[in-house]
Protein backbone atom coordinates (compact mmCIF):
# COMPACT_ATOMS: atom_id res chain seq x y z
CA UNK A 1 0.00 0.00 0.00
CA UNK A 2 1.56 3.09 -1.46
CA UNK A 3 1.67 5.87 1.84
CA UNK A 4 2.84 9.85 1.84
CA UNK A 5 5.90 10.39 3.81
CA UNK A 6 3.75 12.25 7.04
CA UNK A 7 6.89 13.38 8.92
CA UNK A 8 4.49 15.18 11.65
CA UNK A 9 2.43 11.84 12.16
CA UNK A 10 5.64 9.60 12.16
CA UNK A 11 6.87 11.61 14.79
CA UNK A 12 4.06 11.91 17.48
CA UNK A 13 3.47 8.20 16.49
CA UNK A 14 7.34 7.74 17.77
CA UNK A 15 6.93 10.05 20.67
CA UNK A 16 4.01 7.59 22.03
CA UNK A 17 6.12 4.19 21.45
CA UNK A 18 8.84 6.02 22.81
CA UNK A 19 7.45 7.16 26.00
CA UNK A 20 5.26 3.98 26.66
CA UNK A 21 8.56 1.76 26.28
CA UNK A 22 9.96 4.08 28.87
CA UNK A 23 12.60 5.96 27.35
CA UNK A 24 13.29 9.17 28.90
CA UNK A 25 11.83 12.49 26.95
CA UNK A 26 15.45 13.75 25.80
CA UNK A 27 16.71 10.74 24.84
CA UNK A 28 13.83 10.22 22.63
CA UNK A 29 13.83 13.42 21.03
CA UNK A 30 17.30 12.61 19.35
CA UNK A 31 16.87 9.30 18.52
CA UNK A 32 13.56 10.68 16.74
CA UNK A 33 15.45 13.11 14.89
CA UNK A 34 17.82 11.79 13.88
CA UNK A 35 15.69 8.69 12.80
CA UNK A 36 13.87 11.54 10.67
CA UNK A 37 16.60 12.41 9.21
CA UNK A 38 18.05 9.54 8.17
CA UNK A 39 14.37 8.19 6.66
CA UNK A 40 14.07 11.35 4.83
CA UNK A 41 17.26 10.97 3.05
CA UNK A 42 16.15 6.78 2.52
CA UNK A 43 12.97 8.37 0.64
CA UNK A 44 14.12 11.50 -1.00
CA UNK A 45 13.60 10.70 -4.77
CA UNK A 46 11.61 8.32 -4.65
CA UNK A 47 8.07 8.76 -6.15
CA UNK A 48 6.65 6.35 -4.27
CA UNK A 49 7.11 4.72 -1.09
CA UNK A 50 5.04 1.39 0.75
CA UNK A 51 3.82 1.66 4.61
CA UNK A 52 5.93 -1.82 4.76
CA UNK A 53 9.30 -0.04 2.70
CA UNK A 54 8.75 3.23 5.30
CA UNK A 55 8.36 1.31 8.82
CA UNK A 56 11.47 -1.45 7.60
CA UNK A 57 13.41 2.44 7.24
CA UNK A 58 12.41 3.36 10.59
CA UNK A 59 12.54 0.35 13.00
CA UNK A 60 16.52 -0.45 11.11
CA UNK A 61 17.56 3.39 11.81
CA UNK A 62 15.86 2.90 15.67
CA UNK A 63 17.63 -0.42 15.81
CA UNK A 64 21.10 1.63 16.39
CA UNK A 65 19.57 3.74 19.41
CA UNK A 66 17.31 1.19 21.20
CA UNK A 67 15.97 -2.36 20.12
CA UNK A 68 13.24 -2.15 22.27
CA UNK A 69 12.05 1.23 20.23
CA UNK A 70 13.02 -0.33 16.78
CA UNK A 71 10.79 -4.08 17.66
CA UNK A 72 7.82 -2.02 18.70
CA UNK A 73 7.89 0.26 15.31
CA UNK A 74 8.49 -3.04 13.48
CA UNK A 75 5.45 -5.08 14.76
CA UNK A 76 2.97 -2.01 14.49
CA UNK A 77 -0.07 -3.94 13.28
CA UNK A 78 1.52 -7.04 13.88
CA UNK A 79 0.46 -7.60 17.67
CA UNK A 80 -3.20 -8.64 16.99
CA UNK B 1 -26.53 -50.25 45.28
CA UNK B 2 -25.32 -47.13 47.14
CA UNK B 3 -21.66 -47.22 46.90
CA UNK B 4 -21.83 -47.27 42.85
CA UNK B 5 -24.24 -44.20 42.94
CA UNK B 6 -22.15 -42.68 44.98
CA UNK B 7 -19.32 -43.53 42.44
CA UNK B 8 -21.09 -42.58 39.82
CA UNK B 9 -21.84 -38.89 41.25
CA UNK B 10 -18.24 -38.52 42.28
CA UNK B 11 -17.11 -39.89 38.92
CA UNK B 12 -19.67 -36.97 37.09
CA UNK B 13 -18.46 -34.95 39.12
CA UNK B 14 -14.90 -35.38 38.74
CA UNK B 15 -15.58 -34.66 34.98
CA UNK B 16 -17.25 -31.80 35.14
CA UNK B 17 -14.26 -30.41 37.26
CA UNK B 18 -12.16 -31.77 34.29
CA UNK B 19 -14.00 -29.81 31.79
CA UNK B 20 -14.17 -26.72 33.44
CA UNK B 21 -10.73 -26.52 34.12
CA UNK B 22 -9.74 -27.17 30.66
CA UNK B 23 -12.41 -24.77 30.24
CA UNK B 24 -10.50 -22.15 31.96
CA UNK B 25 -7.49 -22.98 30.77
CA UNK B 26 -8.55 -22.39 26.79
CA UNK B 27 -10.17 -18.65 28.20
CA UNK B 28 -6.73 -18.28 29.50
CA UNK B 29 -4.70 -18.85 26.50
CA UNK B 30 -6.84 -17.20 23.83
CA UNK B 31 -4.83 -13.91 23.26
CA UNK B 32 -7.36 -11.29 21.72
CA UNK B 33 -8.32 -9.61 24.77
CA UNK B 34 -4.74 -9.76 26.77
CA UNK B 35 -3.31 -8.97 22.89
CA UNK B 36 -5.53 -5.15 22.75
CA UNK B 37 -4.94 -4.85 26.52
CA UNK B 38 -1.07 -4.75 25.91
CA UNK B 39 -1.55 -2.64 23.06
CA UNK B 40 -3.90 -0.11 25.24
CA UNK B 41 -1.62 -0.14 27.78
CA UNK B 42 1.36 0.82 26.00
CA UNK B 43 -0.24 3.95 24.12
CA UNK B 44 -2.08 4.93 27.27
CA UNK B 45 1.26 5.21 28.76
CA UNK B 46 2.78 6.56 25.76
CA UNK B 47 -0.11 9.30 26.18
CA UNK B 48 -0.84 9.96 29.69
CA UNK B 49 0.37 9.93 32.87
CA UNK B 50 0.99 6.85 34.67
CA UNK B 51 -1.73 7.76 37.41
CA UNK B 52 -4.05 8.14 34.13
CA UNK B 53 -3.26 4.89 32.30
CA UNK B 54 -3.13 2.72 35.43
CA UNK B 55 -7.14 4.05 35.45
CA UNK B 56 -7.65 3.63 32.23
CA UNK B 57 -6.47 -0.36 32.38
CA UNK B 58 -8.34 -0.68 35.46
CA UNK B 59 -11.71 0.20 33.39
CA UNK B 60 -10.46 -1.70 30.36
CA UNK B 61 -10.30 -4.90 32.23
CA UNK B 62 -13.54 -3.97 34.19
CA UNK B 63 -15.14 -3.88 31.08
CA UNK B 64 -13.87 -7.35 30.07
CA UNK B 65 -14.80 -9.02 33.20
CA UNK B 66 -18.66 -7.80 32.70
CA UNK B 67 -18.99 -8.58 29.09
CA UNK B 68 -17.47 -12.05 30.08
CA UNK B 69 -19.61 -12.21 32.95
CA UNK B 70 -22.71 -11.52 30.74
CA UNK B 71 -22.30 -13.70 28.25
CA UNK B 72 -21.54 -16.27 30.25
CA UNK B 73 -24.73 -15.68 32.90
CA UNK B 74 -26.46 -15.13 29.52
CA UNK B 75 -25.53 -18.79 28.10
CA UNK B 76 -26.10 -20.40 31.56
CA UNK B 77 -30.06 -18.54 31.74
CA UNK B 78 -30.78 -20.20 28.27
CA UNK B 79 -28.91 -23.64 28.66
CA UNK B 80 -31.14 -24.03 31.98
CA UNK B 81 -34.47 -23.14 30.44
CA UNK B 82 -33.83 -24.36 27.09
CA UNK B 83 -31.56 -27.44 27.20
CA UNK B 84 -31.67 -28.68 30.92
CA UNK B 85 -35.83 -28.82 29.98
CA UNK B 86 -35.14 -31.14 28.07
CA UNK B 87 -33.93 -34.08 30.35
CA UNK B 88 -36.30 -36.24 29.40
CA UNK B 89 -35.16 -36.62 25.44
CA UNK B 90 -32.40 -37.57 23.92
CA UNK B 91 -29.65 -35.78 24.71
CA UNK B 92 -26.82 -37.99 23.07
CA UNK B 93 -28.07 -35.53 19.67
CA UNK B 94 -26.67 -32.92 21.09
CA UNK B 95 -23.58 -34.44 23.15
CA UNK B 96 -22.20 -35.24 19.35
CA UNK B 97 -22.88 -31.34 18.59
CA UNK B 98 -20.96 -30.45 21.02
CA UNK B 99 -18.12 -33.12 19.92
CA UNK B 100 -18.29 -32.28 16.14
CA UNK B 101 -17.96 -28.58 17.57
CA UNK B 102 -14.87 -29.40 19.53
CA UNK B 103 -13.31 -30.97 16.79
CA UNK B 104 -13.79 -28.37 14.61
CA UNK B 105 -12.62 -25.54 17.23
CA UNK B 106 -9.66 -27.87 17.84
CA UNK B 107 -8.31 -28.09 14.28
CA UNK B 108 -9.38 -24.13 13.69
CA UNK B 109 -7.13 -23.29 17.18
CA UNK B 110 -4.31 -25.03 15.50
CA UNK B 111 -4.25 -23.84 12.21
CA UNK B 112 -5.80 -20.49 11.95
CA UNK B 113 -6.03 -18.92 14.96
CA UNK B 114 -2.74 -17.13 14.36
CA UNK B 115 -1.57 -15.85 10.98
CA UNK B 116 1.28 -17.20 9.58
CA UNK B 117 4.20 -14.64 9.64
CA UNK B 118 6.43 -13.65 12.12
CA UNK B 119 4.11 -11.85 14.53
CA UNK B 120 1.04 -12.43 16.36
CA UNK B 121 -1.70 -12.14 13.92
CA UNK B 122 -5.08 -13.54 14.78
CA UNK B 123 -7.41 -14.34 12.38
CA UNK B 124 -9.45 -11.64 12.76
CA UNK B 125 -9.81 -9.79 9.25
CA UNK B 126 -7.23 -7.09 9.26
CA UNK B 127 -10.14 -4.26 8.94
CA UNK B 128 -11.34 -5.14 12.04
CA UNK B 129 -7.94 -5.44 14.12
CA UNK B 130 -7.07 -2.10 12.33
CA UNK B 131 -10.30 -0.93 14.09
CA UNK B 132 -9.48 -1.93 17.37
CA UNK B 133 -5.49 -1.04 17.00
CA UNK B 134 -7.26 2.69 16.26
CA UNK B 135 -9.54 2.60 19.11
CA UNK B 136 -6.80 1.21 21.67
CA UNK B 137 -4.51 3.92 20.11
CA UNK B 138 -7.11 6.94 20.77
CA UNK B 139 -8.91 5.88 23.69
CA UNK B 140 -8.23 8.92 26.64
CA UNK B 141 -10.70 8.55 29.38
CA UNK B 142 -12.70 5.86 31.48
CA UNK B 143 -15.89 5.30 28.46
CA UNK B 144 -13.51 4.54 25.96
CA UNK B 145 -11.26 2.58 27.62
CA UNK B 146 -14.49 0.50 29.40
CA UNK B 147 -16.18 0.31 25.96
CA UNK B 148 -12.91 -1.15 24.43
CA UNK B 149 -12.46 -3.68 26.88
CA UNK B 150 -16.06 -5.41 27.00
CA UNK B 151 -16.35 -5.58 23.09
CA UNK B 152 -12.55 -6.14 21.57
CA UNK B 153 -13.59 -9.78 22.80
CA UNK B 154 -16.28 -10.49 20.35
CA UNK B 155 -14.96 -11.67 17.21
CA UNK B 156 -13.11 -14.48 19.99
CA UNK B 157 -17.26 -15.51 20.68
CA UNK B 158 -16.78 -18.13 18.25
CA UNK B 159 -14.12 -19.72 20.40
CA UNK B 160 -15.45 -18.85 23.57
CA UNK B 161 -19.25 -19.34 23.49
CA UNK B 162 -19.11 -23.18 22.68
CA UNK B 163 -17.60 -23.72 25.81
CA UNK B 164 -20.18 -21.60 27.81
CA UNK B 165 -22.61 -24.01 26.64
CA UNK B 166 -20.82 -27.19 27.63
CA UNK B 167 -19.86 -25.58 30.78
CA UNK B 168 -23.24 -24.16 31.55
CA UNK B 169 -24.35 -27.95 31.16
CA UNK B 170 -21.88 -29.50 33.30
CA UNK B 171 -22.78 -26.70 36.15
CA UNK B 172 -26.51 -27.73 36.11
CA UNK B 173 -25.72 -31.44 35.97
CA UNK B 174 -23.92 -30.98 39.46
CA UNK B 175 -27.09 -30.12 41.82
CA UNK B 176 -27.64 -26.49 42.78
CA UNK B 177 -27.33 -27.27 46.54
CA UNK B 178 -23.62 -28.81 45.68
CA UNK B 179 -20.71 -26.81 47.63
CA UNK B 180 -18.92 -26.78 43.64
CA UNK B 181 -21.62 -25.54 41.56
CA UNK B 182 -21.65 -21.73 42.54
CA UNK B 183 -17.70 -21.98 43.36
CA UNK B 184 -17.33 -23.16 39.99
CA UNK B 185 -19.29 -20.77 38.27
CA UNK B 186 -17.41 -18.27 40.19
CA UNK B 187 -13.99 -19.13 38.69
CA UNK B 188 -15.41 -19.74 35.43
CA UNK B 189 -16.67 -15.64 35.46
CA UNK B 190 -13.00 -14.68 36.98
CA UNK B 191 -10.25 -16.85 34.35
CA UNK B 192 -11.13 -14.76 31.53
CA UNK B 193 -9.33 -11.43 33.26
CA UNK B 194 -6.58 -13.46 34.48
CA UNK B 195 -4.14 -12.82 32.09
CA UNK B 196 -5.25 -9.06 31.94
CA UNK B 197 -4.21 -8.29 35.48
CA UNK B 198 -1.02 -10.18 34.91
CA UNK B 199 -0.17 -7.83 32.05
CA UNK B 200 -1.14 -5.16 34.04
CA UNK B 201 1.03 -6.11 36.88
CA UNK B 202 4.08 -6.80 34.02
CA UNK B 203 3.40 -3.46 32.91
CA UNK B 204 3.59 -1.51 36.27
CA UNK B 205 6.57 -3.71 37.14
CA UNK B 206 8.80 -2.50 34.06
CA UNK B 207 8.36 -4.32 31.16
CA UNK B 208 7.32 -2.99 27.60
CA UNK B 209 5.25 -3.81 24.91
CA UNK B 210 8.24 -4.99 23.51
CA UNK B 211 9.07 -7.84 26.16
CA UNK B 212 5.37 -8.75 26.45
CA UNK B 213 5.16 -9.08 22.40
CA UNK B 214 8.56 -10.95 22.16
CA UNK B 215 7.49 -13.51 24.94
CA UNK B 216 4.29 -13.78 23.07
CA UNK B 217 6.48 -14.62 19.71
CA UNK B 218 7.86 -17.05 21.48
CA UNK B 219 5.18 -19.08 22.65
CA UNK B 220 2.89 -18.45 19.80
CA UNK B 221 3.10 -22.34 18.97
CA UNK B 222 2.92 -23.50 22.53
CA UNK B 223 -0.53 -21.51 22.69
CA UNK B 224 -1.50 -22.98 19.67
CA UNK B 225 -0.76 -26.55 20.77
CA UNK B 226 -2.49 -25.86 24.22
CA UNK B 227 -5.42 -24.35 22.44
CA UNK B 228 -6.02 -27.51 20.30
CA UNK B 229 -5.11 -30.02 22.88
CA UNK B 230 -7.37 -28.67 25.21
CA UNK B 231 -10.46 -28.44 22.66
CA UNK B 232 -9.90 -31.80 21.47
CA UNK B 233 -9.93 -33.18 25.47
CA UNK B 234 -12.92 -31.69 25.91
CA UNK B 235 -14.38 -33.77 22.62
CA UNK B 236 -12.84 -36.99 24.15
CA UNK B 237 -14.33 -36.62 27.90
CA UNK B 238 -18.08 -35.61 26.20
CA UNK B 239 -17.57 -38.91 23.66
CA UNK B 240 -16.71 -41.25 26.64
CA UNK B 241 -18.54 -39.92 29.22
CA UNK B 242 -21.54 -38.20 28.37
CA UNK B 243 -23.18 -40.27 25.25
Amino acid sequence: MEIKFDEDKIRTDLRIDAKGIGIPTGAADAFIEQTLKATKRAVKGKPAITEKDLIRIISKELEKYNPDFAYVYRNRGKII
Amino acid sequence: MQPQICYNSSMSTLITIGIIVLSVLIMSFLTLVPGTFTLFNHYAQGRFSKKHASDLSFFFILGAEITASCVFLSTFIIVAVFIADTQNTDTSILTWIFIIIMIILSLTSLLFYFRPGKGTELFISRKTARAIDRQARNAKNRSDAFVLGALCGTPELFFTVPLFIITSCEILQLSSTHPMSSMLSYIYIVAPVIPLIICRWQFFHGHNLADIQRSRVHDKHFTRLILSISYLIIAIILLQFRI
